[in-house]
């Protein structure tokens, strides 16, 4: 009920009461801080993953701005032991604003149907890795893969994510993501070694029981 | 082990991915043969090639007031519950 006002036992506790209050907000805004920073240092991890498959500087820009806040606000759900990177990855995926074609990706448990029909998808494809290969190289041998051929390389060998956290943020078995990245990384020597052969530079590639991709 | 084999699990194998026991096999495999060896050897190179390439390619750069207004906007974003405003006292 209500309580009279000039109560000395109020009166007494209300700068402790104040004190206390103080100190929670400050250590609520240091782990909000702490968090800030942490969260900062992967955002590069983040720009060229929403760079990659957005192809466009604002959209990209706009959506690690949406990913970082709403991770601000939900990082309460980050679990002791998961890497702040690959959660903010999977929030990505999840985010509102995030582009269609992720969210479309999310809950697909099949390569594109091209690469699945490609010979990369059968065990007689096994593409040597060949040797001298220029950085542009190897970027447009990526570009033409399918979307995501390059989305789970470029989870793994550029963003460093584990097969367990690229099925959490792609919400698809870890089965689905060995089995995609198997075969993504087969077409990409294949592109390379086509490359390099238009290149029409010197290889160290034997090419015994190498089968290239029809169309090729 | 055979070298098919091998091939076939070098990827995870440089994810890091594998159970200890195969871990083992697939060492000891690269450990007597030269072939594969260089395969896996191409492929570490290949890897961390393309992640320079990335990395470095001039679309991934971001631009220096994106960072700036990134951080600025992290840290104006209001996470702030609501106050307690008080600590149970007031209640008889």
């Amino acid at each position: 009920m209500g309580h009279s006002a000039g109560c000395h036992k109020c009166e007494r506790d209300e700068p402790l009461v104040g004190m206390f209050k103080s100190l929670r907000d400050k250590e609520r805004e240091d782990r909000r801080a702490a968090f800030v920073a942490e969260a900062l240092q992967h955002v590069g991890h983040l720009y060229r993953t929403a760079m990659w498959l957005e192809r466009d500087q604002g959209k990209a820009e706009d959506l690690v701005q949406a990913t970082l806040v709403q991770g601000l606000r939900s990082r309460h759900q980050l679990k002791a032991g998961t890497r702040l990177c690959a959660w903010l990855v999977l929030l990505m995926y999840r985010v509102e604003g995030a582009p269609r074609r992720l969210r479309n990706a999310v809950g697909t448990s099949r390569i594109s149907d091209e690469a699945e029909e490609s010979p990369a998808g059968t065990s007689q494809f096994d593409p040597r890795t060949p040797g001298d290969l220029a950085e542009g190289e190897i970027l447009r041998a990526l570009k033409r893969l399918p979307l995501k051929a390059q989305e789970v390389i470029l989870l793994t060998d550029v963003n460093e994510l584990t097969y367990k956290e690229i099925a959490d943020a792609l919400n698809i078995p870890v089965r689905t993501v060995m089995a995609r990245l198997a075969c993504a990384r087969k077409m990409l020597r294949a592109e390379l070694t086509r490359l390099v052969n238009e290149r029409g530079g010197a290889s160290t590639e034997r090419n015994e029981g190498t089968s290239m991709p029809s169309g090729a | 082990m055979q070298c098919r084999e091998l091939r076939e699990i070098a990827c995870s194998f440089l994810d890091d991915e594998l159970l200890v026991e195969t871990n083992h096999e697939v060492i000891n495999h690269l450990e007597a043969c030269a072939e594969c060896r260089r395969e896996v050897a191409a492929r570490r190179e290949m890897r961390a090639r393309l992640h320079e390439a990335v990395v470095n390619a001039p679309e991934m750069q971001m631009r220096p007031e994106f960072v700036r207004h990134l951080r600025a906007q992290l840290q104006a974003a209001t996470g702030r519950r609501k106050s307690f405003g008080g600590f149970g006292r007031r209640k008889q």
